[in-house]
């Protein structure tokens, strides 16, 4: 039976849909079976996050509307063999689709994997609810900005009224020189006020960038890539290794590299 | 006080509001009463009844501050 994890956040743009992918790859790389669900319709960017985005035939609509089977669907990466990704459609109205088709379809996939992680929507619309309501567990992204943390907030409160067996917190660009220097508040401190375990700091990262637009993420050894294995290792062995991502900025070379990209 | 605590006490008091989602009218209801209460027993001075409510662990503290003149004498029956 899958674990059914939903990544979510309320506000878009903090990095949900790289942290899905990021964590989906780390996971695979400890052997794990993961299945990748962008259930984020319309605007969905997890294929293209994964560089997939070419290999896609049938998507979840076209299994959503008995097109195909659901193995058909299913996209199995080319370098981690089990990984693999359910994609849906650009501008497709997820409206006419009942959540209890979604929960259906997702249920004939739980054999097959040890991981099922659900790329939410942002917002807290029908999408949102569609997303949540097929998932035990939950996973709140949010970046250190009180905007992103007020919605990680409100979304948290919402995610009390659905059955879930966990909601933690990953913090996601953390700037580390900041937050050494004391100019921004720390990943502990976010995840303090939102009063839910934090799973995952994850530093701001130029790699993260780089490796988005070359559809390669989570495949380096940049610093977020740790980030997200240690958050891989908490989510299957129950530990809580996080990422420090001050560390690099504590002592004499630390304050010289604080300088120098404050500089850049 | 560094710009990464104030951005902290910031936050927490947008987190706040938002979970309390009290009105002005339900917080001046609220002084209204406790300074109507309070003065059963104390003579209060003017400026009133101020209530400050802060995010805990386990729920939220609120404070009430209140300044009075003296004590009322209670004649217990």
């Amino acid at each position: 039976m899958a674990r059914r994890i939903v990544l979510t956040s309320g506000k878009g743009g903090v990095g949900k849909t790289t942290v899905c992918a990021g964590l989906g790859i780390a996971l695979a790389r400890r052997g794990a079976r993961v299945l990748l669900v962008d259930a984020d319709m319309g605007l969905n960017n997890l294929d293209v996050a994964l560089g997939m985005e070419g290999r896609i035939v049938y998507d979840m609509t076209d299994v959503l509307r008995g097109k195909c089977a659901l193995r058909q669907a299913v996209l199995q990466d080319t370098e981690y063999s089990t990984l693999s990704l359910l994609a849906s459609s650009h501008g497709t109205d997820m409206e006419e689709f009942p959540s209890g088709a979604f929960r259906r379809m997702l249920a004939e996939a739980e054999g097959a994997f040890d991981f099922v992680l659900i790329d939410c929507p942002a917002g807290i619309d029908n999408g949102f609810h569609r997303a949540v309501c097929v998932a035990d567990e939950a996973i709140v992204v949010t970046t250190p900005h009180v905007s992103a943390i007020r919605d990680a907030d409100k979304v948290m409160s919402l995610l009390e009224t659905y059955n879930l067996h966990s909601v933690s917190v990953v913090v996601n660009r953390v700037r580390g020189d900041l937050v050494a220097g004391g100019s921004m508040m720390s990943a502990d401190d976010i995840a303090r006020l939102l009063r839910h375990r934090a799973i995952g700091y994850i530093p701001e990262d130029d790699c993260v960038t780089v490796y988005a637009q070359l559809g390669r993420l989570g495949k380096g050894n940049a610093r977020s890539d740790l980030a997200m294995r240690y958050i891989a290792e908490n989510l299957i062995s129950g530990s809580r290794k996080i990422y420090d991502c001050t560390g690099e900025y504590r002592g004499i070379i630390g304050k010289i590299k604080t300088y120098l990209r404050r500089q850049i | 006080m560094n710009e990464g605590r104030l951005a902290v006490n910031r936050l927490k008091s947008v987190l706040l509001k938002d979970k309390l989602d009290m009105s002005e009218g339900f917080m001046r209801a609220l002084k209204n009463d406790l300074g109507r209460v309070l003065s059963y027993y104390m003579r209060l001075r003017a400026d009133g009844v101020e209530v400050f409510i802060d995010g805990a662990d386990d729920g939220y503290t609120v404070r009430i501050k209140a300044t009075a003149e003296g004590i009322r004498q209670i004649n217990a029956v």
